[in-house]
C-alpha cells in the first residue's frame, strides 16, 4: 500500500525471488511490487538500510542488494531485468544512498535536540549506517584538528552529551515520579530550567536508586519490551563502572569510513581528528607514511585524498582490491607493509605478555584424542591467515591499555602465575568499614516510645521491704475461690461500658463498608485525589528545594523566580481542593495531609520577605 | 507462617503471662480502686478454670513476669512435681472440687509461694523495678513452639494473653519487639489486659500488630468481669464475636528531649533519635551534623549574614503513604 504522501521517484522492472514485478524507489522507502500484485513486498524505509551492494559491472547478472539494519538482518536481492538494466541500477543505487545519507542525519537530528519531551522511540538514535562501496572520484574535505564544524571539534564531548541526553529520555520514560515533576516543572510551569531540574540533589538521588527499580519492575512482568530491559542494564552498567573507578577502554570498533554527502559522481569524506588518530592506530604504515611524508613531500590535504584514493584505503574497507584505484606508491609501499605484517607470523618479542597458565599446544592433542578434527585455523597456508592475524592485531590493539594497567597494579608480586590466577572477582569482599552507632544511653532512646515511665516510677518505695512483706504474704497464700470476687453492681457496670465500646465500634463500622479492611479506611481517599495530592506535594517540595538551594548562597534570579513559583503553587492548592470535591472526598482529610507543605511553603515565602533588598 | 485456619474442634492453648511485680502490685493495691494481687490471684484462677471448662482438651500455662526474671508457673517441671509429692503442700484439700481444676490451681499457687519467697533475685535485677516481660514473652514463645511441634494433627491452637500491671521497661523495648514479631511471624494473637500503670505502649503496639485484644481495665475489681468478657472467646470464636478491642492505636513517638509527643519533629539521620527542636548535635549518638537549621522566623531584625539554610526544615510524608507517624 502506498502512503499518503509518498512521492514516486524511479521505477524499475526487476526480480525478485525469481517472480517479476517493479521495484519503487519513493520519496520514503524502497518498495518491490509483484507484477499482478497490490502488495507492496518488501518494502524498506531508508532509515533501516544498513548497506546496499551490487553486482560487478562486468557481471551479466544486473543486481542490486539491500540489507536491512540490525537487530533483524534481512537482505533484498533484486535483478535488473530490462534492456537499460546497468543504468536503471545506478539511478536507483545513487538515489537510494542519498536518501540513506538524508535519513542517517534526520536521525542524527533528532538526538542532538534536546529532549524535553519523554518519549521512547524503538529506533536507535546513533545507526551506524555504512553506505554503498562504489565511488568513483572521492573528494577528502579534511578537518583541521583546530577544528572547523563544532560537531568535529570535540567528538568526545558531543557523545557524552547526546548519552546524558539519551539517559535523561529514558530516565524520565522509565520513571514517573520523576515524569510528573519533570513536565510540572520544566514543561509546564516553567518553574525550573532543565540543567536546573536535573542538577537538583534530590533528582539526582532518585536517579542513583533508579536502576534497581526499574530491573525489578521488569522482572515483575515478563511482557516488559526489549528496549525497557535493555536501558536500565546499560544505565546499572555504567553506574557500576563510574562507581568503581572503572576507566573507558578503547573503542573495539575498527575504523569505517563511511561516505557523506553524495553529490553527482563525488563522494564525500569527512575527516575529524579522531578518526585520523583512530586510522593511526589501526594502521601504523599508514602513520609511517605519514611521518615520512607530510609535510615535506605532501601537504596533509593531498596525503589524504591520496590515501581515500588509493587501493590501501579500498581494500581495507572492502576486502577486495578496486579495480579502478590509481598506482600510488605511498600507499602501495604501506599495502605491501600491512600484507607482510599479516602473512608472517608475528614475532613472539612483539608480545609482552604472556598468558602463563595457558598452553595453546595441549589443545591440538586434545582434539585428536577426543575424536574432533585438529584445528588448523592458524596453521602457514590458510587462505583466511592473513584476515584473522589482522583482527588478532587488532584485538591486542584494544586490549593493549588495561593489561599494560594491570601489570603495573601486579609488579610488584615476584610470583607470574599466581597473579594471573587469581581472579580479583572471586576474591572475598572486605567488608565496608562502618561507623559503629554509638549510643549514650539505650535506655533514653527508647524512652521515647513508652509513655508512662515518669508518672509510675516503681523504685520509689522501699523495694526490699515490699519484697519481705510480699514473701510474708505469699508463704501462707490459700486463695478461697468459693468466696464472694465482686459485687454484682460492679459486674454489671463493666458489662455496660464494655457493650458501650463494642456499640461504639459497631456504629464506626456501619458507617463505612470498608471497615473490617482497615480500621482507619473511612480516612482513605479516592484514588484519583490521592494521586494529584502525591502529585502536588512532590512538586511543591522539589521548588521548595529549589528555593533553599538559591537562598543560601543567594542566586537573586533564581531565589525570585521560585518565589513566584511557590506563590502560585498555594494558588494551585485551589485546584487540588476542586478535584477533591468533586469525587466527594474529606476535604479536611486533604487540607490535613497537605498543610504541613503548605506551612513549610508560608515559611519560605516568609523568609524571602525578610531578606533584606540588596544593597547598591 | 502456620496455619491460622480456626474450628470448631481446635484444642485452645491459653498462655497466660501474668506480671507479678511486688513493687506494682504494692501500688495497685493502695490506688484509688485498690486490687490486690492475691485478690487478683483468685480472680485470673476462677478465668483459667473457666477456660478449661470451656472444653475438655484446652490447655493453659501460667508465666510469672517478676522483677528481673520469669518463671513458669504452670505447668512445672517434672523435678518439681517429684519435690511437691515429697513434701504435700498445705493447702486445704477440698472434696468437691473438680480435680483438673484443682491441680492447676494447686500447681500455680505452690509455685506462687515459691517464687515469692525469693527475694534476692529481683533485689539483684532491679533495674528500674519494671517486669521482666520480654523474657515472659519468649518463654511463652517457646513453649507454644514445643508444644505445637508435638501436636501433629495441627489442632493446638495457642495465644497469649499478658495481664500487666508494670509500665514499660524502655531497657527491654527491642527484645518485646522481636517477640512480637516473632509472635505475628507464628500467628499468635497476643491479647493484653492493663489493670493498673497507665498506658503500655509496647504492650498496645504487640496486640495491634499480632491482631490481639487490648483492654484498658477501668475497674480492677471486676477484673474477672473483664477476662470472661473479652478474653474467654477462643480463635475460632473471634470471628463471629466482636469483642472490646481499642479501636486506634498511637504510634506517635515522644521526643527525647522533653518526652512531648509531637507530630512533626526533627530525626537524628544516623540514629533516628527524635527531637522536638533542632540542634547541632544530635544528643543520643553524638553525631555533629553539617548543615545549620534556619534560625526562628520571629527572630527580628537580624542580619542577612547570619541566615543559613537547612534542606527543608519539615519531616513531613506524603500523604499518600502511610506513615507511622501520623494518626487517625
Amino acid at each position: 500500500m502506498w502512503e499518503p504522501d509518498e512521492q514516486l521517484v524511479l521505477r524499475a522492472n526487476t526480480k525478485y525471488k525469481k517472480k517479476d514485478g517493479t521495484l519503487f524507489a519513493t520519496s520514503r522507502r524502497v518498495a518491490w511490487q509483484q507484477s499482478g500484485s497490490r502488495q507492496l513486498h518488501p518494502a524498506v524505509p531508508y532509515g533501516d538500510i544498513q548497506v546496499q551492494m551490487q553486482s560487478p559491472a562486468t557481471d551479466k547478472n544486473i543486481k542490486l542488494k539491500i540489507v536491512t539494519n540490525p537487530p533483524d538482518p534481512k537482505s533484498f536481492v533484486f535483478m535488473f531485468e530490462s534492456s537499460r538494466a546497468l543504468a536503471e541500477r545506478e539511478a536507483i543505487k545513487a538515489f537510494v544512498s542519498e536518501s540513506m545519507a538524508r535519513a542517517r542525519q534526520l536521525a542524527g537530528d533528532k538526538t542532538a535536540t534536546p529532549a524535553s519531551v519523554a518519549t521512547l522511540t524503538n529506533d536507535s538514535p546513533i545507526s551506524s549506517v555504512a553506505s554503498t562501496p562504489a565511488p568513483s572520484t572521492p573528494t577528502a574535505t579534511l578537518t583541521p584538528s583546530n577544528g572547523a564544524t563544532p560537531a568535529a571539534l570535540s567528538p568526545n564531548l558531543n557523545v557524552s552529551r547526546q548519552e546524558e541526553i539519551t539517559n535523561r529520555r529514558q530516565l524520565l520514560s522509565s520513571n514517573k515520579e520523576l515524569h510528573t515533576l519533570h513536565s510540572e516543572l520544566v514543561i509546564n510551569g516553567r518553574n525550573v530550567t532543565e540543567e536546573e531540574f536535573w542538577e537538583s540533589p534530590y533528582v539526582q538521588k532518585i536517579r542513583q536508586v533508579l536502576p534497581f527499580i526499574c530491573i525489578s519492575a521488569v522482572f515483575a512482568s515478563i511482557e516488559q519490551t526489549f528496549i525497557i530491559m535493555y536501558i536500565p542494564l546499560q544505565q546499572m552498567k555504567k553506574d557500576a563502572a563510574s562507581k568503581e573507578g572503572q576507566q573507558k577502554g578503547k573503542s573495539s570498533k575498527m575504523v569505517e569510513l563511511r561516505p557523506g554527502q553524495q553529490e553527482g559522481s563525488d563522494v564525500k569524506y569527512t575527516l575529524t581528528s579522531q578518526i585520523i588518530h583512530d586510522i593511526f592506530a589501526q594502521y601504523p604504515s599508514v602513520k609511517r607514511a605519514y611521518d615520512a611524508n607530510v609535510p615535506d613531500k605532501l601537504s596533509e590535504h593531498n596525503f589524504w585524498r591520496r590515501f581515500l584514493a588509493s587501493e590501501f584505503f579500498h581494500r581495507t574497507r572492502t576486502g577486495n582490491r578496486s579495480t579502478n584505484a590509481v598506482a600510488d606508491d605511498v600507499f602501495d609501499k604501506c599495502l605491501r607493509e600491512e600484507d607482510a605484517e599479516n602473512l608472517n607470523a608475528p614475532s613472539l618479542a612483539e608480545y609482552d605478555h604472556f598468558k602463563k597458565t595457558i598452553d595453546l599446544n595441549a589443545t591440538a592433542e586434545d582434539h585428536n584424542e577426543s575424536g574432533n578434527a585438529p584445528d588448523f585455523t592458524m596453521r602457514p597456508g590458510s587462505k583466511n591467515l592473513p584476515l584473522i592475524r589482522r583482527f588478532n592485531r587488532h584485538a591486542m590493539r584494544v586490549l593493549e591499555v588495561p593489561t599494560k594497567r594491570r601489570r603495573d597494579a601486579a609488579d610488584d608480586k615476584e610470583d607470574d602465575v599466581t597473579s594471573e590466577i587469581i581472579i580479583s572477582d572471586l576474591m572475598e569482599e572486605l567488608p565496608p568499614s562502618r561507623t559503629v552507632l554509638d549510643i549514650q544511653d539505650t535506655r533514653r532512646y527508647f524512652e521515647s516510645q513508652s509513655r508512662s515511665q515518669d508518672q509510675h516510677p516503681l523504685t520509689n518505695g522501699n523495694a526490699s521491704s515490699i519484697l519481705s512483706s510480699f514473701s510474708e504474704q505469699f508463704s501462707h497464700f490459700d486463695p478461697d475461690l468459693t468466696k464472694q470476687l465482686m459485687t454484682p453492681r460492679a459486674a454489671i457496670n463493666v458489662t455496660g461500658s464494655l457493650t458501650e465500646i463494642i456499640k461504639h465500634k459497631n456504629m464506626n463500622q456501619s458507617m463505612d463498608p470498608g471497615w473490617f479492611s482497615l480500621t482507619c479506611d473511612h480516612l482513605k481517599l479516592p484514588a484519583q485525589v490521592q494521586q494529584k495530592m502525591i502529585d502536588y506535594h512532590s512538586t511543591t517540595n522539589e521548588i521548595l528545594r529549589h528555593f533553599w538551594s538559591s537562598f543560601v548562597p543567594y542566586k537573586a534570579e533564581k531565589n525570585r523566580r521560585m518565589v513566584d513559583s511557590l506563590k502560585r503553587q498555594k494558588d494551585k492548592m485551589s485546584e487540588v481542593l476542586i478535584t477533591a470535591n468533586s469525587l466527594k472526598a474529606n476535604l479536611d482529610a486533604v487540607k490535613h495531609a497537605l498543610s504541613p507543605v503548605i506551612k513549610a511553603v508560608d515559611t519560605a515565602l516568609k523568609s524571602a520577605e525578610k531578606r533584606p533588598p540588596p544593597r547598591k | 507462617m502456620l496455619d491460622t485456619a480456626t474450628s470448631e474442634d481446635d484444642t485452645n492453648l491459653l498462655v497466660a503471662i501474668v506480671d507479678t511485680n511486688p513493687l506494682a502490685w504494692q501500688q495497685s493495691a493502695t490506688a484509688k480502686i485498690p486490687l490486690s494481687l492475691d485478690d487478683a490471684i483468685r480472680q485470673i484462677l476462677l478465668f483459667f478454670n473457666a477456660h478449661m471448662a470451656l472444653k475438655h482438651d484446652n490447655k493453659v500455662a501460667a508465666i510469672a513476669s517478676h522483677i528481673g526474671h520469669c518463671k513458669f508457673l504452670y505447668p512445672v517441671t517434672d523435678a518439681e512435681t517429684h519435690r511437691r509429692q515429697a513434701n504435700p503442700s498445705k493447702i486445704a484439700k477440698d472434696a468437691n472440687a473438680y480435680p483438673n481444676f484443682k491441680d492447676v490451681n494447686d500447681d500455680i499457687i505452690e509455685s506462687l509461694r515459691s517464687l515469692m519467697a525469693d527475694t534476692d533475685t529481683p533485689q539483684k535485677n532491679l533495674n528500674d523495678g519494671t517486669s521482666m516481660i520480654s523474657g515472659a514473652l519468649s518463654m511463652a514463645l517457646c513453649y507454644i513452639n514445643r508444644i505445637t511441634n508435638q501436636d501433629d494433627l495441627g489442632r493446638i491452637k495457642p495465644r497469649i494473653l499478658v495481664i500487666s500491671v508494670s509500665p514499660d521497661s524502655p531497657y527491654q523495648y527491642i527484645s518485646i519487639m522481636n517477640a512480637v514479631f516473632s509472635a505475628q511471624k507464628m500467628s499468635i494473637p497476643i491479647d493484653v489486659c492493663k489493670l493498673y500503670g497507665g498506658e503500655v505502649a509496647f504492650l498496645q503496639q504487640a496486640s495491634h500488630i499480632t491482631g490481639g485484644v487490648y483492654l484498658d481495665v477501668e475497674n480492677p475489681q471486676a477484673l474477672l468481669q473483664y477476662l470472661l468478657f473479652s478474653f474467654l472467646p477462643e480463635r475460632y470464636a473471634r470471628n463471629y464475636i466482636c469483642l472490646p478491642n481499642k479501636e486506634q492505636v498511637d504510634f506517635r513517638a515522644a521526643c527525647f528531649c522533653h518526652k512531648r509527643i509531637i507530630d512533626i519533629g526533627y530525626v537524628c539521620s544516623v540514629c533516628l533519635s527524635i527531637f522536638c527542636s533542632w540542634s547541632p548535635v544530635c544528643s543520643t549518638c553524638r553525631t555533629k551534623f553539617a548543615f545549620r537549621a534556619l534560625p526562628p522566623l520571629a527572630g527580628k531584625g537580624r542580619p542577612a549574614i547570619s541566615r543559613t539554610a537547612s534542606p527543608a526544615p519539615s519531616t513531613a510524608a506524603s500523604p499518600g503513604s502511610s506513615s507511622p507517624m501520623s494518626t487517625a
